[in-house]
């Protein structure tokens, strides 16, 4: 038995592709985000973990800028496996169009332990892509972390001023807020709703996961273990002398958030917080009585716009 | 109760919230504005000031693509035309990359208007978010007239931006040209050879040609009944209409007059001295299309031409055909999915 649209996808368009080769020769999983949603802290904790060879970059970004990206850190470069996967990547990254056997074959030097791609960014691919690659790859695993919208807009902020991405901005202006929530790179990572739809149109439900970046500041522990049974590792291995709460960022400055602005930015999401509750579930349920917004208005509106919808095609006909 | 159509009401709420907000002390944002201080744009006030100016400063329509499938005929036809005022590109681009986008041809410069609007266009494009209100306010030009974006970039625009855009400018109508995914792949993949966008290829074989169909420019532009299916989500269904390059190829006076019909223009009067059948891309040069080549292109969009004959209708209806794909089996792999769904439900439950 086929999930819906998945296996249609597979069909004319790529010959060759079935992506499950005997060699392996693939990712197991992708991680597509989102950003400030935890992907730092998965990859580290996969990395050490004994179970899987990770790539020695976090995040590849094939799929949405064909990995032509400009890298603030060097890429590991540890053995050979490590000098393979970059020499292939710079070949792959030359190539103008999409080569899912090549890109599979970054991933021939994890053997039989486990791999993947962590590339936030792949939050903002779109349906065609997606369709794409998983038509292409009909086993992939894939992981969303997902983080309440104002903090996670409030912590991609805080990150680009400090690298320098987003120019220094008042931070207690509301309306200077507002306006860098809606610069392009802030803007198509800030809708979970959507990404989350996007994927799900595509990948069996028993290959998708949601986790939640409550969770990862509650009880670490508990989330690895989720993460890693879903991948298919041995939770119970320790990745190395690596803690699961170990957390890279701690410390890191963030901008001041006033209660003024902060109400601010959960207006701008209050529609998106309330979709959340409902595509995501989960600790989304709780995201929007965070901000005070009741979700029983949002069931109310969208009832009410059923009955508009009965009126109109009723009226139609 | 009102009117609306499902999911578009809501956004309307909060988003016209912001936009009050947003033109609240923000002095410096607009003083990068010059030279046209009796335009809307010279202003930092809030937007009930500026209705008084600039009257209905927004765009009446899009038109979101397809690439290859007409958009420049439609650009000619509504530039002439009485009713229309025109921007001065035909393609903005602003949604899709805040128009930071390299032209081939010089704007248009016949007037003070077309000076104005490269002005404020060139002030947008220097700002690093995207700002709706100013978009709208590139507008405030035509006057009484109509007037829209043709940028077939936007057929690559996500849920995301399109809902913003729909919320923002809710009487805004969106126009799609549809064309066969094969003939507009072929077409994409000659013009971009020809302007030297894409390497030369050996065309006569058809894993070649594949590997250039999966160039992400040619991809993400590839499939119709995906890119109609996303607009569709958040347009209601009276501002939205999918037109068909195969009527413009039989009875270009027919598609002109039902588009200029639905954009509110008068599809009596001529286009100055433009015929409807006029095509500027004629004798422009192809790639050759073997029949093997074709036959290998069409099975990659197998999937994508029966979706289309679903999603759009009309002449889509007929494009599998063409290559002999058989409707019936898509129906009924559709029925063996809702099977296998039915039965996968029944398993979870």
């Amino acid at each position: 038995m086929k999930w819906p649209f998945n296996g249609r996808a597979g069909n004319g368009q790529h010959k060759n592709g079935n992506g499950s080769d005997a060699d392996g020769a693939r990712p197991d999983f992708l991680c597509v985000g989102a950003q400030k949603g935890g992907t730092s802290w998965l990859f580290h904790q996969l990395t050490l973990h004994p179970d899987f060879w990770m790539p020695p970059v976090k995040e590849v970004h094939y799929f949405d800028s064909m990995s032509k990206v400009k890298r603030n850190n060097p890429p590991r470069c540890k053995d050979e496996r490590d000098q393979w996967f970059l020499a292939r990547l710079v070949e792959l990254s030359a190539l103008p169009y999409i080569d899912l056997d090549s890109y599979s074959e970054l991933f021939a030097a994890k053997k039989t332990l486990l791999s993947g791609d962590i590339t936030p960014a792949y939050s903002m691919l779109n349906d065609e892509l997606i369709e794409t690659i998983v038509g292409y790859f009909p086993n992939l695993k894939v992981i969303f972390l997902a983080r309440d919208p104002v903090d996670r807009a409030w912590s991609q902020l805080s990150m680009g001023v400090r690298l320098g991405n987003i120019p220094a901005f008042d931070s207690t202006n509301p309306a200077e807020v507002l306006r860098n929530l809606l610069s392009p790179g802030v803007f198509f990572r800030s809708y979970p709703s959507k990404i989350v739809k996007r994927w799900r149109r595509y990948v069996r439900p028993d290959l998708f996961r949601i986790y939640f970046f409550d969770d990862l500041k509650e009880d670490p522990a508990g989330m690895r273990r989720s993460i890693l049974s879903f991948l298919g590792a041995d939770p119970d291995k320790p990745s190395g002398s690596l803690k699961a709460d170990y957390n890279g960022q701690g410390g890191k400055e963030k901008l001041p958030l006033t209660d003024k602005v902060r109400a601010r930015v959960a207006h701008f999401f209050e529609h998106e917080l309330k979709a959340c509750a409902v595509e995501l579930g989960g600790h989304a349920k709780s995201w929007p009585a965070r901000y005070g917004f009741s979700l029983l208005l949002y069931f109310w509106d969208l009832l009410d716009d059923s009955i508009d919808l009965f009126f109109w095609c009723d009226w139609i006909c | 109760m009102h009117w609306t159509w499902p999911f578009k009401s809501r956004n309307g709420n909060h988003r016209n919230g912001h936009n009050g907000n947003g033109h609240n002390g923000n002095g410096h944002h607009a003083a990068g504005n010059n030279g046209n201080g009796r335009h809307a744009n010279g202003h930092n006030g809030n937007v009930d000031d500026l209705n008084g100016v600039t009257g209905d400063a927004r765009p009446d329509f899009l038109c979101v693509g397809a690439q290859k499938a007409g958009t420049s005929w439609l650009y000619r036809q509504l530039e002439p035309h009485p009713d229309f005022w025109m921007p001065p590109v035909k393609e903005l681009h602003y949604l899709d990359n805040l128009n930071r986008t390299k032209r081939n041809d010089a704007p248009r410069s016949n007037d003070e208007r077309d000076a104005c609007f490269v002005e404020s266009i060139k002030d947008l494009s220097s700002r690093r978010h995207i700002d709706f209100d100013r978009y709208g306010r590139l507008f405030c030009h035509k006057g009484p007239l109509l007037s829209g974006d043709i940028s077939p970039a936007y057929s690559t625009l996500s849920d995301e931006v399109i809902e913003r855009v729909v919320d923002h400018f809710p009487d805004l109508k969106v126009v799609f040209l549809a064309r066969d995914p094969v003939e507009r792949a072929w077409s994409q993949l000659s013009m971009g050879v020809r302007l030297g966008m894409i390497d030369k290829f050996d065309v006569t074989d058809p894993e070649e040609v594949v590997r250039n169909l999966l160039i992400p420019g040619v991809l993400t532009r590839s499939h119709p009944s995906k890119i109609v299916a996303r607009w569709k989500r958040y347009v209601c269904p009276e501002s939205f209409r999918v037109y068909f390059f195969d009527d413009l190829e039989e009875n270009p006076a027919d598609l002109r007059r039902s588009i200029l019909r639905f954009l509110g223009g008068d599809p009596d009067k001529p286009s100055g001295r433009l015929k409807p059948h006029y095509n500027n891309d004629a004798g422009r040069e192809k790639l050759r299309l073997t029949a093997k080549v074709r036959d290998r292109v069409a099975q990659f969009f197998e999937h994508e031409l029966k979706a289309c004959a679903a999603e759009l209708g009309g002449r889509a209806k007929s494009w599998p055909a063409r290559y002999g794909f058989s409707l019936l089996m898509y129906f009924w792999d559709l029925l063996d999915d809702s099977i296998d769904l039915f039965f996968w439900c029944d398993w979870i439950c």
